[in-house]
């Protein structure tokens, strides 16, 4: 009888420091894998030439980027129009430089450390546990989460939407993806919507701040953020986020890590209103961002 | 000795902390839903029903209800941390441990249970 009193008491203990573990673990303990060091760019020309910008646009001999506010379905969306001379500008980046868990930087500060002239949040790799992680070239994961649907970005700047349940990483290497963007899903395929009224993110419900990335044409290509769990802006379910792309012009387009993550960031300025915690706006340390620059 | 009517009361204050703990964090989380966090007061409401009935038929077997107890705890914990890490849209491995040690408890809870019905 002693024996179990005495174990009930301790077995107590150790399941709630155990239950506080797995927390910190979860959200706090930053565990770093690798660095970012052997990362290859297929950038081959880094000469601006003459720069003109703007709080809205920029334009150099090989990026073109337009700054467009648009108000639909009560919500605050902003568009990152991308004209490129060569598909390499379109980039992504880790925070801190580094590959791990808990591994955050604010949108903002991975953007200017890379000198990024217009950046979005990414795919926020750091929150899973399983899916590819495939950035600049560089292979960090290549463990398939099951039904995970990618975007992944090819050297020649092909995109291409696959299933990590049915292609595995090596043939995607083989083909010479360089950049894999592992959250979604995909919003609209070959100019068709590919998701439907009751589509959602895991278990979040509609009407939400948003991130994706759209094509429109070979070195075409749109950011789209939009705000949202705010009075002036509700935001956007995965359906109104396809129909407004779809609007614009996009033939492919891919949802990104939304909700306080949401961010778009421009000429060192951040373009929409992060709500990382309920109505406060502020922005949200991220894993990775997607990025034009240099 | 176990003094079950303390122990009800106890069952009932911890279905409703749990409840309101879910309900709670719910009203945070911008309409995430997680059914883990949404229905983890059902657990200590098992194992108050459990006691009721133990009441009622007036037969008690104290070694087995304690490790109830700690199987209930260690799933209502694993549940609520499952709905945390839903609710976020991540995940942890490490969270199959509570699942695994409360089933683990549950089933040797019984085999007590069992035993000393048929002894």
């Amino acid at each position: 009888m002693k024996i179990i009193k005495k174990f009930y008491r301790i077995y107590l203990i150790v399941i709630i420091l155990f239950s506080i573990y797995i927390l910190l673990d979860t959200f706090v303990i930053v565990k770093e894998y690798k660095n970012v060091s052997e990362t290859k760019t297929l950038v081959k020309n880094s000469e601006t030439g003459n720069v003109n910008k703007s709080d809205y646009s920029y334009q150099d001999d090989n990026i073109k980027i337009e700054l467009k506010e648009y108000q639909e379905y009560d919500t605050s969306i902003y568009v990152a129009d991308i004209l490129l001379s060569d598909s390499s500008y379109l980039q992504t980046a880790l925070a801190n430089n580094k590959y791990g868990k808990n591994v955050t930087a604010t949108t903002s500060t991975i953007a200017s450390g890379k000198n990024a002239i217009l950046a979005i949040n990414g795919d926020f790799y750091g929150a899973q546990e399983y899916g590819y992680v495939l950035k600049q070239g560089v292979l960090y994961r290549s463990s398939a989460k099951t039904n995970q649907e990618d975007l992944v970005i090819y050297e020649d700047g092909s995109w291409e939407f696959i299933n990590e349940s049915y292609v595995d990483i090596d043939s995607l290497i083989n083909k010479k993806a360089y950049n894999i963007l592992a959250f979604g899903p995909a919003l609209i395929k070959d100019g068709s919507i590919s998701v439907t009224t009751s589509s959602e993110v895991g278990k979040s419900m509609a009407s939400n701040p948003r991130t994706a990335v759209g094509k429109i044409d070979d070195n075409h290509y749109v950011f789209v953020v939009s705000d949202g769990r705010t009075s002036n802006s509700v935001g956007l379910s995965l359906y109104q986020l396809a129909s407004f792309m779809k609007k614009i012009g996009v033939i492919d387009a891919y949802n990104l890590d939304g909700g306080g993550s949401s961010t778009m960031y421009f000429n060192g300025k951040i373009i929409n209103n992060p709500t990382t915690t309920g109505n406060k706006i502020s922005e949200r340390k991220v894993s990775d961002i997607l990025y034009v620059g240099y | 000795m176990l003094d079950i009517k303390k122990k009800i009361n106890k069952y009932i204050i911890f279905t409703l902390i749990t409840l309101l703990f879910s309900i709670i964090y719910e009203l945070f989380s911008f309409n995430v839903l997680s059914l883990y966090m949404l229905l983890a007061f059902l657990i200590p409401l098992f194992g108050l029903i459990i006691y009721l009935v133990m009441y009622k038929i007036n037969k008690v077997n104290y070694n087995s209800l304690r490790i109830l107890d700690l199987s209930l705890v260690t799933l209502t914990l694993g549940s609520i941390i499952k709905g945390i890490l839903d609710i976020y849209g991540t995940t942890n491995y490490l969270i199959y441990i509570h699942l695994i040690l409360g089933i683990i408890l549950f089933i040797i809870s019984i085999i007590i249970l069992l035993k000393k019905v048929n002894s």
